[in-house]
């Protein structure tokens, strides 16, 4: 577990600016699906209640039935739990000297990079979509110098703003850097 | 003569696969805890999200053990019943 407050490597006077997970409509989405597997076949046990009482009363099928059941409610609740985990470790955090990007995909697969503000030569923003356009949230892109991959921020809330924030707080780091490259120049002469 | 209509199992076999089923239930349920708490951010969501999980977790396997205990599991089941639940006219002699 680790605390926003001291980040992993982080440099004198690094604040964190942004902490940003995916929009909450893409764990919405998960929590309907899930909703639906398990209302449908509680439903469906209320309007077939009568074979199915006949059924669980019959020494073999009651067991069979109550077994399948309790394995399928089990499921669809660790698969709930894993979706939220994914949407949870999904993070992007931005502070004001670098971006630092955590993906979690699945139980087993992870992965965690970071880049300085200085490299970000260009950030382009997508909303795209009729959900994303009501509720202004979609892709911000952040191409490097360094890298030929982009960072991608997936889903985020007001990814314009998002997009202009990160611009800005890169103009302000490469602005640091020259001076304190000038400062340094100075002090050599 | 040996038949197979004779051969009879206790119905308790039935807990097997429900048992590697648990099973393999708690060691993801810990790994996916292990992975939030590894990685995910200090917060009073991440500790009630967790303790939300443990609560329905224990309560669906209390239901499911509570509605399962009303079985008598030592009673035997032969062929012939098998049968007659999955063909329910036809016999173990025309399957």
């Amino acid at each position: 577990m680790f605390d926003l407050s001291h980040l992993p490597n982080q440099r004198p006077n690094e604040t964190v600016v942004f902490f940003l997970r995916p929009f909450w409509l893409s764990l919405v989405s998960v929590a309907a699906m899930m909703a639906l597997l398990v209302f449908i076949p509680l439903i469906a046990a209320l309007v077939f209640w009568d074979p199915l009482f006949v059924w669980l009363s019959d020494p073999l099928l009651g067991p069979t039935i109550t077994v399948l059941l309790g394995m399928y409610f089990l499921a669809v609740w660790l698969f709930a739990f894993m979706q939220f985990a994914d949407y949870y470790l999904d993070t992007w955090i931005v502070t004001t000297e670098r971006v630092i990007d955590n993906e979690q995909h699945g139980l087993f697969n992870r992965t965690a990079s970071e880049l300085h503000l200085a490299n970000i030569q260009d950030v382009t923003s997508e909303i795209n979509g009729v959900l994303h356009t009501f509720f202004n949230y979609g892709d911000v892109f952040v191409q490097t110098a360094a890298e030929k991959e982009r960072f991608t921020f997936h889903d985020v809330a007001n990814p314009e703003k998002l997009k202009e924030s990160i611009l800005k707080l890169a103009e302000e780091d490469k602005r640091r850097h020259l001076s304190m490259a000038e400062q340094i120049g100075q002090d050599a002469l | 003569m040996f038949s197979l209509a004779t051969v009879s199992f206790p119905i308790g076999i039935l807990l097997i696969p429900f048992g590697l089923f648990v099973m393999i239930y708690v060691v993801y349920s810990l790994f996916n805890l292990y992975n939030l708490f590894r990685h995910g951010v200090a917060g009073l969501s991440l500790y009630a999200v967790s303790f939300l999980f443990g609560f329905v977790s224990f309560a669906l396997l209390g239901i499911i053990l509570v509605v399962l205990s009303h079985y008598d599991f030592n009673a035997p089941v032969s062929l012939t019943g098998v049968a007659h639940l999955i063909a329910p006219r036809t016999s173990i002699k025309s399957l």
